[in-house]
């Protein structure tokens, strides 16, 4: 006996053709209700020599509560070298959940969330992200909160000592293949005073700047 | 392009006028970004995709996409609703009246060196990786009456330049 989908409307999910008969689908992205899906990308200015290891440069922080936020991905979308080259050594960039966040960090730059902002579609409301903040010319202070003593992804590379050298494109820090809502299925879910940070540790001498892009969605039930 | 551009000058404006339909911008990929025969003074280059909104004046200059019975990708499809898409031909474009988000919501960050005639970044996502194509994306940007995306660059001094940009998008009653 044939078994029929019907939607809201009444519309009958269809099949194709005679070959695959597959039903046809169309992805969505986890239902935000009444609030919404939102990306940013950031960019450092020229990040000093002398970085100190493993030093924060970027940082979001939740505060509200009871909705959740849905960390689907998170990139880093290029570090590179300028004029003054480096001494020779790695470059990490690693990405950690931070607990009982309960004072905010300061310095470097602060997103405007406000308005339409970082919205993916205009009728969604304004984010409820407590704070997205990330490095201008040297470390994010990072207020008080309790790093996860392992991270969740990372990046390590080699760094010479030529100058003005790319040394890493867009590549994921969490939610690989893609950082989109639905394109990742297991987002980090933040609760009220959860957060998530990036740090750096470089080699000495050299100036370089990074970007950053997050995609995340705010919802009231996961 | 030519030297001496602007930080972050608009580069590709893509503006949606129609109501009630909606454009679904599902992936925006840089394809390339050389530098030409004038070699660059080595400095950090960004290349940004921004949201903006309230767009009640369409920008000028470069060159304008022609939409009429084009870029469909089925024929039996009507012609693209877009009001505007338009690439720089040599410099910036005129910005039009707009509001642009306070932060982009993809880019790159990179590097110039002072080689001329060098690749300098190959095709990559500025939103929608890892597939560009409709519904190769979950969450893409929907764009409602007077919306639409803006690229900029900001690149270093002296140095002659070069991209190009591929978009996808549907153009939907509701969604």
């Amino acid at each position: 006996m044939a078994i029929q989908i019907q939607g809201n409307s009444g519309t009958i999910a269809e099949v194709d053709g005679t070959v695959y008969r597959a039903v046809r689908v169309t992805t969505r992205p986890t239902d935000y209700g009444l609030l919404g899906q939102y990306r940013i990308s950031m960019q450092s200015g020229t990040m000093a020599a002398g970085l100190a290891a493993f030093a924060t440069i970027f940082y979001c922080r939740w505060v509200v509560a009871p909705q959740l936020c849905l960390i689907f991905g998170v990139s880093m979308d290029g570090v590179a070298g300028t004029t003054t080259a480096f001494s020779a050594g790695y470059g990490f960039h690693g990405l950690q959940a931070l607990r009982s966040f309960t004072v905010d960090g300061s310095g470097g730059n602060l997103a405007t969330l406000t308005g339409n902002n970082q919205k993916m579609r205009a009728s969604m409301p304004s984010s409820l992200m407590g704070t997205i903040r990330w490095s201008s010319t040297g470390a994010l202070a990072t207020g008080t909160s309790t790093p996860d003593p392992q991270g969740f992804g990372h990046i390590w590379y080699p760094i010479g000592t030529a100058a003005s050298v790319n040394y890493v494109s867009q590549t994921e820090l969490y939610g690989s293949i893609s950082l989109e809502d639905g394109g990742n299925p297991a987002p980090i879910v933040l609760a009220q005073n959860e957060g998530i940070s990036v740090n750096a540790a470089m080699p000495g001498t050299g100036t370089w700047q990074f970007g950053l892009t997050m995609a995340w969605s705010e919802v009231n039930s996961y | 392009m030519s030297a001496g551009l602007a930080a972050n000058s608009e580069v590709y404006q893509v503006r949606w006028v129609s109501t009630p339909q909606l454009a679904i911008i599902w992936g925006i990929q840089l394809d390339g970004l050389f530098a030409f025969t004038t070699g660059f003074a080595a400095g950090f280059a960004q290349f940004t995709l921004t949201i903006a909104r309230s767009w009640t004046v369409d920008g000028s200059g470069g060159i304008a996409a022609t939409l009429t019975n084009s870029n469909m990708l089925r024929t039996s499809m009507p012609s693209s609703l877009m009001g505007a898409l338009r690439i720089s031909g040599g410099s910036a474009l005129t910005a039009g009246t707009k509001t642009l988000d306070a932060q982009p919501v993809g880019q790159l960050a990179f590097t110039f060196g002072t080689a001329a005639n060098t690749p300098v970044v190959g095709q990559l996502a500025l939103y929608g990786a890892p597939s560009i194509e409709c519904g190769g994306n979950p969450a893409p940007i929907v764009l409602a009456q007077n919306e639409g995306v803006v690229a900029c660059a900001t690149v270093p001094g002296t140095g002659t330049w070069g991209f190009s940009l591929t978009m996808a998008w549907s153009e939907v009653t509701t969604y």
